[in-house]
Parts: structure tokens; C-alpha cells; sequence
């Protein structure tokens, strides 16, 4: 994961945020993380398989969804409609980065957690993680992307 | 007019029905490319908005399922994978348009009504 790797994942949120809801987030700068993920109330996962391995997840209090649900004009709030709208998130924000990554980065369809259980699948023990804050709540975009031939060394 | 939409995420589907109304549309939605099929037999959509990254038949597949059952049906596939090859293949595949995730409101309108120009 290069200097513009992650800037190109700041760059994604960004115009998530500013093509859905017309209102870009502070971004802090990413941190790397060692510990398992730190998930809060709804957490959205990708695989990603192909060139690269790893994960993209971007984990959000629920106040954070439904604050965001509502600027798009959703007024439902139920755990099934927060739990898909984290998992969208993710899908988009994963997906967006083959601009860079090129097709052979496949990403996963989904995978949601509620109420901050670790996953029941491996993560990355090294992420890259971007705070988002926006309308007075914090997100966290988890990045734990590397190469499939940095994988297979560092197992 | 009779529009499908196929998506596998609820808030996709909501957010884009809500979007474009059912004054102008009769709206119907699927969450994977089997249900889609089974709904556009019996629906018998003009138009049909459609995902790619689904589980159980992707998008491409079911582009190319309905085409097979009418060619005229006009399809915009929404889809996040941002890669040139993938919006390529939609369009070798017999869709009309390809609008990239994440979208405003303004995009999906303009790409809707360039589908229902041609």
C-alpha cells in the first residue's frame, strides 16, 4: 500500500460522501493498526482476492447511518436497512478503487456485522485506518490491502 | 412505463425508486440476477436498471438473459466497479448506459432520459 494508494482511498470517500449527500467529510490522517479492528455498531466488509488480498471495511455508529440515510431522503432506520447500507458503503468504496487497482482486484460481495462482534473471518493483522468525521460522528474506513506476492511472503 | 430495478443492497433499490418516482414509472425490484429474471418475465419491463456485483447471477449474466428474451428492452447498468473494461463489457453486452456509483440524483435523471431518447 504506496503513499498514493491511500490517497486514492481519501479520494473515494471524499466523493462518496460528495455525490450522496453534497457535503464532503474531515478526513484525519490514516493511522495503522495492529490490534483487531476496533468495530463499532454497524461494519461492512469486502474481501478482496485476485492480484490483491485482504480486506476493505468501513465500520460506523448508529447514529452516524441513520443521520446519513436520512440526508439521502431514507427515513427507515431498522438494523436490516443500516447493516445494507454499510455494506453498499464498502462495496462502492472497494469497487471504485479497480480505477486504480485495474480488474483483476475482485472484490467480495458484502459481508455485515452489528452491534461490534469481531468477524468471524481472518482480517489483516496490519490495516490502514481513516477516520471520517462528519455531521459530529466518527467512522472508520479500514484498509488492509497488499499485493497477493507481499501475502504470500509475509505468511 | 414499466421500470425494474435489480440491486442486491434494500437501500440502492429504495434510494433510486424513490428517486425517479412512480408518477412517470410503475416500478418493480429484485435483490439478485435470478429474482430479476423471474420478475422481468412476468413484469415486462421497458426499462431496467441493473448491478453488476450480485450474489447468485451477476449482473453481465442477466444483461445478457434478458436480452436473449427481448432485445428491445433498454438496460443502464449502475455499477460501482470502476474499471474501464467493466463499463466496456456492459456495453459490448447490448446495454445502452453505465452510470458509476456513488451517483446524484441529477446523473441517474440524465442517464434515464439519454436511454429513453434513443
Amino acid at each position: 500500500m504506496t503513499d498514493n494508494d491511500l490517497k486514492m482511498f481519501v479520494d473515494i470517500v471524499s466523493n462518496y460522501f460528495a455525490k450522496v449527500v453534497d457535503e464532503a467529510p474531515l478526513l484525519d490522517e490514516p493511522v495503522i493498526e495492529f490490534t483487531p479492528p476496533k468495530l463499532l455498531d454497524y461494519s461492512g466488509f469486502i474481501q478482496i482476492s485476485g492480484s490483491d488480498d485482504g480486506c476493505v471495511y468501513i465500520t460506523m455508529p448508529r447514529d452516524f447511518a441513520v443521520s446519513f440515510l436520512r440526508r439521502t431522503g431514507e427515513m427507515a432506520s431498522d438494523d436490516a436497512l443500516l447493516s445494507d447500507f454499510v455494506g453498499e458503503m464498502a462495496s462502492t468504496i472497494a469497487s471504485n478503487a479497480r480505477e486504480r487497482f485495474g480488474g483483476q482486484f475482485k472484490i467480495s460481495v458484502p459481508r455485515t456485522l452489528v452491534g461490534g462482534q469481531q468477524p468471524p473471518f481472518s482480517v489483516p493483522g496490519t490495516r490502514f485506518v481513516l477516520p471520517i468525521r462528519w455531521d459530529g460522528r466518527t467512522a472508520h474506513l479500514g484498509i488492509g490491502v497488499f499485493s497477493s506476492v507481499e501475502a504470500v511472503k509475509a505468511s | 412505463m414499466k421500470l425494474l430495478i435489480v440491486d442486491d443492497s434494500n437501500v440502492i433499490r429504495r434510494a433510486i425508486a424513490r428517486e425517479i418516482g412512480s408518477s412517470r414509472y410503475e416500478i418493480r425490484s429484485a435483490g439478485n440476477g435470478t429474482e430479476a429474471l423471474a420478475v422481468f418475465d412476468e413484469f415486462a419491463p421497458e426499462i431496467v436498471t441493473m448491478d453488476i456485483t450480485m450474489p447468485e447471477l451477476d449482473g453481465l449474466s442477466c444483461v445478457d438473459a434478458i436480452l436473449n428474451r427481448r432485445p428491445d428492452t433498454k438496460i443502464l447498468v449502475i455499477s460501482a466497479l470502476a474499471d474501464k473494461a467493466t463499463a466496456v463489457e456492459a456495453i459490448k453486452r447490448g446495454a445502452q448506459g453505465f452510470l458509476l456509483k456513488p451517483f446524484t440524483a441529477e446523473m441517474l435523471h440524465t442517464e434515464l432520459a439519454e436511454l429513453l431518447a434513443e
